[in-house]
């Protein structure tokens, strides 16, 4: 007793280590949880499934409509963010921290090209974002400056294109990859597929940070080195499992909630164009009838009102619990190319023919062959006309992928959607989402100098750049 | 040589008994107190002097004799004033030596006025002492504040200390929706003596880095003064009703737009998926409803539309407590030892919830030789529930038609599924409460030995080793209210959990006492080993593959397991010295040194020190008069170390959900620290003691400040740092406060007598600084150090916050844009609307809270009353802002038929050239309620929580000695007892201002629709044979 009174510590370290996890981990066991939580936010969750669907107007609420009057709960700007950040980006940090030391330059890229797409979407949702002084709390950098969406997108083209450069082919095999299987070739694929993405958001801006022709030209007119998706077998997408926890989160919402149906808005445009795609995107009513969406934005009694049972749930493909959680598809590239085309890069072909290689892409990721007479109803017109039924088509094709699709939707303007009669956002569909509650009290002054940097308030008005 | 004593202390005026009066051995700390009838043992060298004090009463030094039973009366005088308190580590001492301020409860008030969760009992008797009950589930937990909060990241309660050996206090899994009670609750109040709640760190500063937030110390019963073998007796029954429930609009029924018409309760109907009462008028009118009769083809016929003023309150039964205690005692000249049975038994006002707790316990002491003495203690308690079921918000969402009898075939016929008025959103309550049931069944043991040995008479060594440990087993159920839902098949799903947890403390103390001239010393050295373990071990099936069979085996896939231990260990050594001089002046000095394992080697070591004056002015000064009968000026200074968490200082990765067979790790959200040094706790406080008239007026005020720095805090931080949080030794948090306690007797005859207790404290708490350029701490993040993980609680935007230059627990979050002239703005379409850029909207902190007692005694008739008040701090209530948003309370009707025009004005100029007119946009009432109390917006749900409530009532007939001749009852006591009786005074509408959804952690002032308070009423019987 008196030994133990008189400070006895020697074994006070061995108490005080903990018994009861890891602290040290190889990089392969960091990948399936980064790349799930990321997904999981971007594709289900209230991100996915509110804000990206709701607002692409892809669904519409039947159930707890505020939301889809634009009354967005702090929660959910909140958890996007803390997701992105601490679920995801923290885990390809310690990839990218933990290859650097075993010098594996796979896994190095790997978190690379995750990252990138990962601050895509953050900067996309959210406008500037702390990106140069992110994720380095280990090293005390607890207040991150803000950078601007244009340095950011910059960065990541510099980031994709170091990833692509790391990658080998042979050798350097990696595992815990449960959105590619190891396969370093998708990997690049995937990386110069999403700069395409990003530089195509550059395209009309003057003041961006690279040489946005250059940097498209780089990669389009050198398709061995910097290869990108070439069907839709080399969609970007995490299969989901059929098991807890693995399973699809849209799914996962399906077990406990039935508040969303598909979008008035979009049931309406398929049904005018004859498209088949409607049959794969909604479900017929459980009562019988023809395909009824609903609109966006509705009072709850009157959304209810419609019944549950007699409107159009989203497709039964979408719920499955195996349902792809995709990213970016041999469609987009396409409708991408034919972007690039309409604005003049020479390297990225013929405008009609990856209008059209992209409708029929899209068709064929769900097993449909587009009819011809389709292709024909839809033909490419010329000028502004032509642009609208490209960027239509495409907001068409990114179905279940609510994010991208309200960013085309927020860049372009296209198709032409109007806010719910019932809002709350001043008659304007939202801009961006505001940053979190967090950032206002935790980091203070950087948030208020990126917000007074975009010229705005922390609100749901505020033109981002890609946007301007 | 030493030879067993025994006496009767008895008033010289009338002969009566004088319970309570304390004896204690010239130049020792040895002391005993008479018990009911007066009666004392105390085993002393012969030669010896005692004295002997009462309150009220002139102290008398006892010479032994021969004789070994004395008599010993006291002359009633106000012009002395002593008494003996329990101080740190055990030690007895007199009242006027302490230089910092104590204040004790007796164990009567606690048994005949009685709460189930002892910490309840101490609410509003104490000055500077907040206790919050969470909610009025059975067994349900509560917090404990002194002098207001001074960590700002970790525990905020104080030390409890049952007869010298702390016990556990923790609370795994509330705020989860079931509150398992907070480990202190289980103590048993019929097996208390007494408890000293020692307030500031001074008076803590030998119980070392717990005691920081002050130490509540239990002594319980012993045989000690029993003649031959006692029985006593006591036996309570009480009756709890819902305290306070929300006013309802019995106007208008379930649905939307005025319409409503029920086909399967999911949207199948007319708004029969809504949830809230914006439906048709309830005029009797002809509408199908859930329990609507079916016709031949299945469709439901129309019935009356009626209102169902009543079917809330009819929800709720009468909860009913019953708590027996049996005790037997013995004692003779060489031991004693007290053996009690107590079994407790409630049943809550929610139907299928209860809680029962069996204690057995046995005190005993025994003189093995002249010199060496032993005494043991030894608790077993078995507590738990069959269910323990809570819920938020419920009947806040809700049809104001409904009929709660028509939901008591829960089941819908022929199906194991609910039948229920809404299908979308809710379970029938029934069936919630008797399928999703939360039991617990948890196993405690207590108790310490500990042997004293007296080298000389004055030189003792005590040698004590105590443990607390308790094994919980926690069952949970939640039966799927559906079969499939869209196509989705819907299963029950069930886990078990197993939390063990152990403390257990060894120590020991040497003890001198001399007398020197006129000089007392009393000097003690001791130190003490302290180990806590923790176990956790959880299975969870999220699906069972047959519906209603609960058991692990029946999972659909492999159950979800965790587990985890968690250890820490703290040894001590500390020293005290005691100085009086002449019996008026007296310094009392600490000092003490820690070593923890939490801390990294280092800072592991940490020294802390105390010191305390006490002077008895008018024995200085030879002024006591008829007018000034005693008073005391105090001052103390002292230091409180702490240190943290088990693992707190290198970061480990999380295990997460395999992909398939894939294993997976992830990131720490949390960044621990390696260099953690020790909190520090530092205070000083002033008082002073003034007793006039014959002790009939007596005034204690005490000031206190105390500064806590390097605060161990795991401190938000952006997330975009890649983690949630770091550990710092950020945050210094300022309390400043004042305590007045004021005693009075107006009245006192031979017949009646009427006392009044007042007491009042207020606090000033305020955050002076975080580190690293932080400016906030979010206190709705909590770590839970068994499953090592942080959780984040969220209330619609909510944050609730320690914000530098504001007081502990400031409420941020949005509120309304307005105009420079504070108007609400409203946009075009009649909306107000929201400001994007957050504010401070209030805090949970009162600015003072008090309590007044008034004792009326007649004869044997006593009647005491108690209230208690809180003023100023806010509550953020789910209730009232979501009930209104919903139409189902009072207010709603406003507008129904005509529309309401919201109060405030309209921007018809720019945005930069802002002109503002008074709005006249009229919206139908469900559009105003909608918006004005949109759940977004955090203003409209901050309420000012202030109260004064009728804490107690009790009426007391007893009748001392021999009260039958033929039948062996003696000692009667009968009383009738109220508690929480009346909200006299309150700001808040509808609900309790005095409720936590979060029982006892630093979240606090939110409440969330949980089970109301409840108001209990019983009585109480006791008796001896």
């Amino acid at each position: 007793l008196l030994c133990a009174s008189v400070s006895c510590t020697d074994d006070f370290n061995d108490l005080n280590t903990n018994p009861n996890s890891a602290s040290s981990g190889t990089a392969d066991l960091f990948l399936p949880h980064g790349i799930q939580s990321a997904v999981d936010t971007y594709w289900g969750g209230t991100l996915g499934q509110d804000i990206g669907n709701l607002y692409a107007q892809h669904w519409a609420r039947i159930q707890y409509t505020d939301i889809d009057q634009y009354t967005v709960s702090a929660d959910v700007y909140n958890l996007a963010w803390q997701n992105f950040f601490i679920e995801a980006l923290a885990d390809y940090q310690r990839v990218y921290t933990i290859s650097t030391e075993t010098g594996n330059p796979n896994y190095q890229a790997v978190s690379l090209i995750m990252k990138a797409w990962v601050f895509s979407l953050l900067t996309d949702i959210y406008g500037d974002i702390p990106y140069d002084q992110a994720l380095q709390g280990l090293d005390d950098t607890l207040l991150p400056t803000y950078t601007s969406q244009k340095d950011v997108y910059a960065g990541l083209i510099g980031d994709l294109k170091t990833a692509n450069d790391l990658i080998t082919l042979t050798g350097n095999s990696i595992s815990g990859d449960i959105l590619l299987n190891g396969n370093m070739l998708k990997w690049k694929k995937f990386a110069n597929s999403l700069s395409l993405r990003i530089l195509n958001r550059m395209l009309d801006k003057s003041d961006a940070s690279l040489d946005v022709k250059t940097e498209i030209g780089r990669i389009l007119s050198n398709p061995t080195q910097y290869p990108i998706i070439a069907s839709n077998a080399d969609n970007i997408q995490l299969n989901y499992l059929d098991a807890t926890n693995n399973n699809n989160p849209v799914n996962q919402n399906r077990k406990t909630r039935d508040d969303h149906r598909v979008s008035a808005t979009l049931v309406n445009r398929l049904l005018e164009l004859d498209d088949d795609r409607l049959t794969v995107y909604a479900n017929l009513p459980a009562d019988g009838g023809p395909y009824k969406g609903v609109p966006n934005g509705l009072a709850a009694s009157d959304a209810n009102a419609l019944g549950l049972s007699k409107t159009s749930t989203v497709g039964s493909y979408f719920v499955a619990a195996t349902a792809p959680g995709v990213i970016i598809t041999y469609a987009e590239v396409l409708f991408l190319k034919s972007e690039m085309a309409y604005k003049g890069i020479t390297s990225a072909g013929d405008m009609e023919e990856n209008y059209k290689a992209g409708i029929t892409a899209s068709f064929a990721q769900y097993k449909l062959t587009v009819a011809p007479a389709y292709l024909e109803a839809n033909a490419l017109k010329s000028g502004e006309q032509g642009y609208y039924q490209l960027i239509e088509q495409k907001w068409i094709s990114l179905f279940g992928q609510g994010i991208e699709a309200w960013t085309e939707f927020r860049r372009t303007g296209i198709p032409t959607l109007s806010p719910p009669l019932l809002n709350t956002n001043g008659n304007v569909i939202p801009t961006r989402l505001p940053y979190p509650t967090s950032e206002e009290s935790l980091n203070y002054e950087n948030f208020s100098s990126a917000l007074s940097n975009q010229g705005g308030q922390n609100d749901m008005k505020l033109k981002l750049w890609f946007a301007k | 040589q030493e030879i067993s004593i025994k006496g009767k202390v008895s008033s010289s005026a009338d002969g009566s008994a004088l319970p309570g009066a304390s004896v204690l051995l010239k130049g020792s700390n040895k002391g005993s107190t008479t018990d009911a009838e007066g009666l004392f043992t105390i085993q002393a060298p012969s030669g010896a002097k005692l004295i002997v004090s009462f309150i009220g009463f002139k102290s008398k030094e006892v010479s032994l004799g021969a004789s070994t039973m004395l008599e010993i009366s006291l002359e009633e005088d106000a012009t002395q004033f002593s008494e003996i308190v329990v101080t740190a580590l055990g030690i007895a001492r007199e009242k006027k030596a302490l230089g910092y301020s104590v204040q004790e409860v007796s164990g009567k008030q606690l048994t005949e006025a009685r709460e189930t969760n002892l910490v309840n009992s101490l609410s509003g008797r104490l000055a500077g002492v907040q206790v919050t009950g969470s909610n009025g589930a059975p067994g349900s937990s509560s917090r404990m504040v002194i002098r207001g909060a001074s960590s700002i990241g970790s525990n905020n309660q104080p030390l409890f200390v049952v007869d010298g050996v702390p016990v556990d206090n923790s609370n795994y899994g509330s705020g989860t929706g079931v509150d398992y009670g907070n480990a202190a609750a289980s103590i048993n109040p019929d097996d208390i003596a007494s408890v000293n709640v020692l307030k500031g760190p001074s008076a803590a500063a030998l119980y070392g880095s717990r005691g920081a937030n002050g130490v509540v110390l239990i002594t319980t019963k012993t045989g000690k003064g029993t003649k031959g073998i006692g029985v006593s007796v006591n036996s309570n029954t009480t009756f709890d009703t819902p305290f306070r429930q929300p006013e309802w609009q019995n106007e208008y029924g379930q649905g939307a737009k005025g319409l409503f018409s029920f086909v399967d309760g999911a949207g199948g109907g007319v708004n029969d998926g809504v949830d809230e009462s914006w439906g048709p008028k309830l005029d009797g009118r002809l509408i199908p409803q859930f329990d609507s009769p079916l016709d031949a083809d299945g469709n439901r016929t129309a019935t009356p539309w009626v209102a169902q003023p009543d079917n809330v309150n009819q929800f709720y039964r009468t909860g009913k407590t019953y708590s027996n205690n049996v005790s037997v005692t013995g004692a003779n000249e060489n031991g004693d030892f007290r053996l009690s049975v107590t079994n407790l038994k409630q049943n809550g006002i929610l139907p299928n919830t209860d809680y029962s707790r069996k204690t057995f316990s046995l005190n005993a002491g025994y003189n093995l030789t002249k010199k060496l003495s032993i005494r043991a203690t030894a608790n077993y308690i078995n507590d738990g529930s069959d269910n323990r079921s809570n819920w938020g918000l419920y009947f806040i969402w809700f049809g104001r038609q409904v009929n709660m009898d028509n939901l008591l075939p829960y089941q819908a016929p022929g199906s194991i599924y609910q039948n229920n008025w809404n299908n979308n959103y809710w379970t029938n309550p029934y069936y919630v409460l008797n399928l999703s049931t939360k039991a617990n069944n948890r196993d405690r043991l207590y108790g310490n030995f500990s042997a004293t040995y007296k080298f000389a008479d004055w030189l003792s060594l005590t040698a004590r080793t105590g443990t607390d440990f308790y094994n919980d087993r926690r069952q949970t159920r939640t039966a799927a209210r559906k079969d499939n839902l869209n196509g989705n098949k819907l299963y029950d799903s069930y886990n078990e959990e197993q939390i063990f947890v152990r403390e257990s403390n060894s120590d020991f103390l040497l003890n001198a006492t001399k007398t020197f001239g006129e000089f007392d010393i009393s000097a003690n050295i001791g130190g003490n080993h302290r180990s806590n373990f923790a176990q956790r071990n959880y299975m969870g099936a999220t699906e069972l593959a047959i519906p209603r069979v609960w058991n692990l085996g029946n999972s659909r896939q492999r159950p979800v397991t965790q587990n985890s231990i968690i250890e820490k260990t703290v040894n001590s050594l500390y020293a005290s010295a005691n100085l009086g001089f002449r019996n008026y002046l007296f310094l009392d000095l600490t000092a003490r040194n820690d070593w923890s394992s939490t801390l990294p080697a280092n800072n592991r070591s940490y020294f802390y020190p105390s010191a305390a004056v006490s002077a008895i002015i008018t024995d200085i000064f030879n002024v006591s008069s008829n007018v000034l009968s005693f008073a005391k000026l105090r001052a103390g200074i002292a230091q409180v170390g702490n240190d943290t968490d088990p693992y707190m200082l290198s970061s480990t990765y999380n295990y997460e959900n395999p992909w398939g067979s894939t294993p997976s790790l992830s990131e720490n959200n949390a960044l621990l620290n390696s260099n953690l040094k020790p909190e520090i706790t530092s205070s000083y406080e002033i008082g002073a003691d003034i007793r006039f008239w014959r002790n009939r007026v007596g005034l204690d005020m005490t000031y206190y400040s105390k500064v806590s720095s390097n605060q161990i805090l795991g401190v938000n931080i952006s997330n975009a740092t890649g983690y949630a949080s770091k550990l710092l030794n950020a945050g210094k948090i300022e309390n400043k406060g004042v305590e007045i306690q004021l005693t009075a007797t107006p009245v006192k005859t031979d017949n009646f007598s009427w006392d009044i207790g007042l007491n009042w404290a207020k606090n000033k708490n305020k955050v002076v600084e975080l580190a690293n350029g932080l400016t906030t701490y979010q206190l709705n993040t909590s770590y839970n150090a068994l499953t090592q993980t942080y959780s984040t609680s969220s209330f619609r935007g909510l944050s609730v916050e320690a914000r530098v230059g504001q007081p502990f627990g400031t409420f941020f979050g949005k509120g309304f844009l307005r105009d420079p002239d504070n108007n609400i703005i409203y946009d075009s379409q009649g909306y107000p609307q929201i400001d994007p850029v957050g504010r401070v909207l209030g805090t949970f902190t009162p600015k003072w809270i008090g309590g007044l007692s008034n004792t009326f005694t007649y004869k044997k008739i006593s009647l005491s009353t108690l209230v208690d008040a809180k003023y100023g701090g806010n509550i953020f209530s789910q209730s009232i802002n979501i009930g209104r948003y919903t139409g189902v309370l009072k207010e709603t009707t406003v507008g129904r038929e005509e529309g309401i025009v919201g109060e405030g004005v309209v921007n018809i100029g720019t945005a930069d050239n802002p002109e503002y007119v008074p709005n006249e946009k009229r919206i139908t009432s469900e559009e105003y309620h909608h918006k004005y109390y949109l759940l977004t917006n955090n203003e409209n749900t901050i309420f000012d929580a202030s109260y004064v409530k009728l804490r107690e009532v009790k009426l007391t007939y007893s009748l001392s000695g021999v009260v039958f001749k033929k039948l062996p009852f003696r000692d009667i006591t009968f009383s009738v007892v109220g508690r929480n009786l009346a909200l006299l005074y309150s700001n808040l509408p509808h609900i309790d201002p005095e409720t936590s959804y979060y029982n006892d952690g630093n979240l606090q002032g939110i409440e969330n629709g949980q089970i109301p308070t409840t108001r209990s009423v019983g009585f109480n019987i006791s008796f001896k044979l």
